[in-house]
């Protein structure tokens, strides 16, 4: 997974780097570093709890695409996603 | 279905907050996203104070500030971008999570000449003697001004708390405020030349041609003043109303103070105690698709939209004037709980005490809390 930084968003609340200081380095002044690379498979978990605690929402996890399936109704939704 | 929006049958004064806060916070919440009471709008969702938050040009802050009547300019809040941006770059520096960092000893050495004596009486005032003392010795710190000056501060800021509050200030209060103008002045002249690093004489000495004029520092200082103490006083207040009051939260923090930091944020996000914040529309808008006029008092009440969501929160406030002193706030926070609790693990009211939230104030929290505990 990675996470995509918008920097033009973040106002320096320093959350995600409190919440996952493994995954959100900051600035000197406290405002989240963009971010490359991806995010190591043993810290997708922080990453997620440090973008959601962005109140700016400048943090969006992009999950890895799932690998192409022949059985399409494996991919369906079940039912209408609701919104969160 | 529409939704109602104009709340005619509610009223601040009348919200249950000394007795049930948190039904007062979800009552507004549930009458949300946007309501109308006695002549304002109120913002209550996350989504509707995301809006406000996020569009200063149309909900203008310095329009709202402007509107407090102040001698000086209140810097950075009573300014929009771009101009704003100026202001928080020049004062940034020295609020972030690295600076505040280098703070903590010299803190916790202040925190224990305060607490120390405290621990033999047995019982004292936590807000009188701890929760009000403490954040103006942090504001003379960062200026670098003298720590025997607490006294005088504090005067000073509750008159001039009183003299920004509408129908409230009196002859006297304009007098102190005059006087903390004219200290500060002082101050600024009698740093130009000198050597130091703390934040006013690096502000006046600024080489820089967009440096800070005289009337700028004064108005930041202003600011700092009505911002960064009774704010930090009343949340300390919160705190120790529930510590005293929840044996359970107050030994899991004393056994465990890696647990104040998250008990901290959590407090930050339910009790915040900016708890109305305003903004003025400067053209006709809409807000969550309900029209807004200009010149409108649009009001965000972070209490109510920080129930919505537990893992993020606007206890801080948002978008470009999100708290500059947020992280210094939660170091304090942070730090005057362990250094409590290490001395005073165990305290509880004193006997015959009731602790009585005060209700309607722009700030939450208790003016007293009379505590006791075992003597050592």
């Amino acid at each position: 997974m990675r996470v995509d930084v918008d920097t033009g968003k973040c106002q320096g609340h320093a959350r995600c780097s409190a919440v996952a200081p493994q995954v959100y380095e900051l600035d000197d002044l406290g405002y989240v570093q963009p971010m490359e690379h991806q995010v190591a498979a043993g810290m997708a978990a922080a990453a997620r709890a440090g973008a959601a605690a962005c109140p700016e929402r400048a943090l969006t996890v992009v999950e890895p695409t799932p690998p192409p399936t022949r059985d399409a109704s494996a991919v369906a939704p079940a039912r209408p996603q609701e919104q969160a | 279905m529409t939704r109602t929006h104009e709340r005619d049958d509610l009223t601040l004064a009348a919200l249950p907050i000394a007795t049930d806060r948190e039904a007062a916070w979800r009552l507004l919440l549930d009458s949300g996203p946007v309501l109308q009471m006695e002549g304002s709008y109120y913002a209550v969702s996350d989504a509707a104070i995301d809006e406000v938050l996020h569009d200063p040009a149309t909900f203008s802050s310095k329009l709202a500030f402007d509107s407090l009547g102040s001698p000086v300019p209140l810097v950075p809040i009573a300014f929009d971008p771009p101009e704003h941006m100026r202001y928080r770059r020049m004062l940034a520096p020295f609020f972030s999570p690295g600076v505040i960092g280098r703070m903590y000893d010299g803190l916790r050495t202040q925190l224990g000449d305060l607490i120390d004596p405290l621990v033999g009486a047995g019982a004292c005032d936590v807000v009188r003697d701890l929760c009000v003392p403490f954040p103006s010795q942090v504001f003379l710190t960062m200026l670098g001004l003298p720590l025997e000056d607490t006294e005088r501060l504090i005067a000073w800021k509750t008159a001039v708390l009183a003299a920004t509050t509408p129908g409230a200030s009196s002859a006297q209060d304009i007098e102190a405020a005059t006087e903390l103008f004219v200290y500060l002045t002082e101050q600024v002249a009698a740093r130009r030349g000198q050597a130091g690093e703390d934040l006013l004489t690096t502000l006046v000495n600024d080489p820089s041609e967009d440096r800070l004029s005289d009337e700028e520092l004064l108005g930041m200082g202003f600011l700092l003043v009505l911002a960064g103490l009774d704010t930090v006083t009343s949340t300390l207040s919160v705190a120790f109303e529930e510590l005293a009051s929840d044996g359970e939260l107050r030994r899991r923090l004393a056994n465990d103070p890696s647990q104040i930091p998250e008990y901290v944020e959590q407090l930050v996000r339910l009790t915040p105690v900016a708890t109305f914040t305003p903004r003025i529309t400067s053209c006709h808008t809409t807000l969550q698709g309900k029209p807004i006029p200009a010149g409108s008092t649009v009001v965000m009440v972070f209490a109510s939209a920080n129930r919505e969501v537990e893992d993020r929160h606007w206890g801080f406030g948002g978008g470009v004037h999100r708290c500059l002193g947020s992280h210094l706030a939660r170091a304090e926070l942070k730090l005057v709980l362990e250094e409590w609790l290490k001395r005073i693990p165990e305290f509880g009211f004193q006997e015959g005490f009731t602790p009585l939230m005060k209700w309607p104030v722009s700030l939450l929290g208790f003016d007293e809390l009379h505590v006791a505990y075992p003597p050592r």
